[in-house]
């Protein structure tokens, strides 16, 4: 395990860990705040405070939980600094189930550019829900084709059509950017 | 990838390579794409777009690969790219001073081993070394009359010219000093982070090496403190102000301070100056509690508890639990010993303790 090798030393387990567990940290960060920077800024906080006590670190069982409680804790700090802590998370601590905001809320508001932010709902606006779906799963969580069928239940070659007829209304829509 | 013909942006868009190479996850991908730019620079802007809306899509992430670059740049400088604006509650002078004192001390915890000016030079050998193991606090009276408590797993070297024509002294963990005043004769103390320039009198400071701050805390007279590295500037320091310099670069220490009810935010994240309040009547402030035997811990986590607990009382802790390193307490000490402390953390949170000689351990119920 990635983590035991960091603990004795091993300072390319440690790259190697951030590598693999990067996005999913940040993701559910975006999922959760809709904001990007925040949560990289968050990530890369619980990331070098690991590097630093890297090898003084105690043997974790689940790493990714454990990683998830510290990435929380910081948010909420970020937050809190910021001011920009909202009634809903206001209420949440580290360790409680986080609200997550469905793929068509967070992805435009992270969006940093408002003329984008518009054109994005519009054209996600004229997407079917099965479509927002595959866009979702692929573009944001990283799946592969064959992990969305599953989740799914499409065949690979149905998602894979599904996602081409999103692409082409989103290219359409955005086609100034 | 192989005999596929891409006109459009979705035709980009929907290939698992082209995906993988605009997110940074396979280096294959990204070998073969960059190549094929190359090849067809007609397509250059519908690649361009495509990798626009892909980055709209993917919730404006930045590559995984060109993350892992910064990070490694990052870590290698240990030098934190903020975007957050600098907040001060103290006056212009000190606010000029601490940015370029923080920006020197920016490089400090890296280059800590190649200092500009070697400090051992002002002590090449130290005339007279004074020690205290775990657990114990000694009183010490110097050579010039100066009055030198040290805390628990510290040490405090006199310089071999000491009282000759100045008074030179080297500390690593905590002390308490009265400082005999002799103008002719400066006393300068030195840590392995800054050196203060006694032009006061009492002060208590505090620079253990496995610590993530250096503090210094004045109480009575003016100290100067410089940093040790390439830049030249000092800060003046006030009675009942306290100068924290944060060796994680990361962090940002939000800290209460009981008697003052104020907060300050340490700025840059490398140095924060606090103004406290006189104490009240005879309590003493938490910095130097420990010199009457007391131990005061205000919002301290258990994994830095731990560390004042081992020293205080000689032990070895092992904390384990990822709640528990989380816990925070704030709470005084005196005449206690480890297991009555453990009990009395025990009733603010939940933990289970054993001790066997001077083993303690420390998990999640």
């Amino acid at each position: 395990m990635l983590w035991e090798r960091m603990r004795n030393g091993d300072d390319d387990a440690f790259f190697d860990l951030y590598a693999s567990l990067y996005a999913e940290l940040v993701n559910f960060g975006i999922r959760t705040c809709g904001n990007a920077d925040l949560s990289g800024e968050a990530t890369d906080h619980v990331f070098a405070a690991i590097w630093d006590k890297r090898q003084h670190l105690d043997r974790v069982d689940n790493v990714q939980s454990y990683l998830m409680t510290f990435l929380k804790r910081r948010i909420l700090r970020l937050l809190e600094k910021q001011e920009k802590i909202n009634t809903a998370l206001r209420q949440v601590k580290a360790d409680d189930d986080w609200m997550e905001m469905p793929y068509d809320e967070f992805i435009i508001r992270v969006q940093t550019n408002e003329i984008i932010q518009l054109r994005l709902k519009e054209a996600l606006g004229k997407l079917s829900f099965r479509q927002k779906q595959l866009v979702h799963l692929k573009f944001f969580e990283g799946m592969t084709y064959e992990q969305m069928a599953k989740m799914t239940h499409m065949s690979i070659k149905t998602a894979y059509n599904t996602l081409y007829d999103a692409l082409k209304v989103l290219r359409e829509e955005l086609k100034d950017f | 990838m192989s005999g596929k013909t891409y006109n459009n942006i979705e035709d980009f868009l929907i290939d698992n390579t082209f995906q993988s190479y605009c997110a940074g996850r396979d280096e294959q991908c990204t070998a073969y794409w960059e190549k094929y730019i190359d090849a067809h620079p007609e397509q250059q802007d519908t690649i361009d777009r495509a990798k626009r809306l892909f980055h709209i899509l993917s919730g404006q992430k930045k590559p995984i690969n060109q993350q892992v670059k910064k990070l490694k740049e990052t870590l290698a400088r240990n030098h934190h790219v903020e975007k957050r604006k600098v907040r001060f509650g103290v006056p212009t002078w000190a606010k000029v001073a601490a940015i370029l004192f923080a920006v020197a001390i920016a490089y400090m915890w890296f280059t800590r081993n190649e200092p500009d000016r070697d400090t051992t030079a002002y002590i090449s050998t130290a005339a007279s070394i004074y020690q205290t193991n775990k657990g114990e606090k000694k009183k010490f009276e110097l050579p010039d009359g100066t009055k030198v408590t040290l805390n628990a797993a510290s040490r405090l070297e006199l310089g071999a010219l000491f009282n000759h024509k100045d008074r030179h002294v080297r500390l690593i963990g905590e002390a308490y000093f009265e400082v005999e005043k002799n103008k002719e004769k400066p006393f300068v103390l030195h840590t392995s982070d800054f050196d203060i320039r006694v032009i006061g009198t009492s002060f208590n400071v505090k620079s253990y090496p496995d610590e993530t701050s250096s503090e210094a805390f004045l109480v009575e007279g003016i100290i100067e403190m410089r940093s040790n590295y390439k830049n030249e500037n000092a800060i003046i320091i006030k009675p009942n102000q306290r100068v924290t310099i944060s060796r994680e670069s990361l962090s940002e220490k939000a800290r209460k301070d009981e008697a003052s009810k104020q907060t300050f935010k340490t700025a840059l994240k490398e140095i924060a100056i606090q103004d406290i309040e006189e104490p009240i009547d005879d309590v003493p402030l938490p910095d130097i509690a420990w010199k009457d035997n007391r131990l005061e811990v205000v919002d301290r986590d258990f994994v830095s508890l731990e560390r004042v607990l081992e020293r205080w009382y000689d032990v070895d802790i092992t904390l384990r639990g990822d709640e528990i390193m989380g816990y925070r307490f704030t709470a005084t000490f005196s005449k206690e010993n480890i297991e009555q402390v453990l009990q009395a953390l025990q009733k603010v949170k939940p933990f289970k303790y054993e001790i066997h000689g001077k083993n303690v351990t420390i998990y999640q119920q």
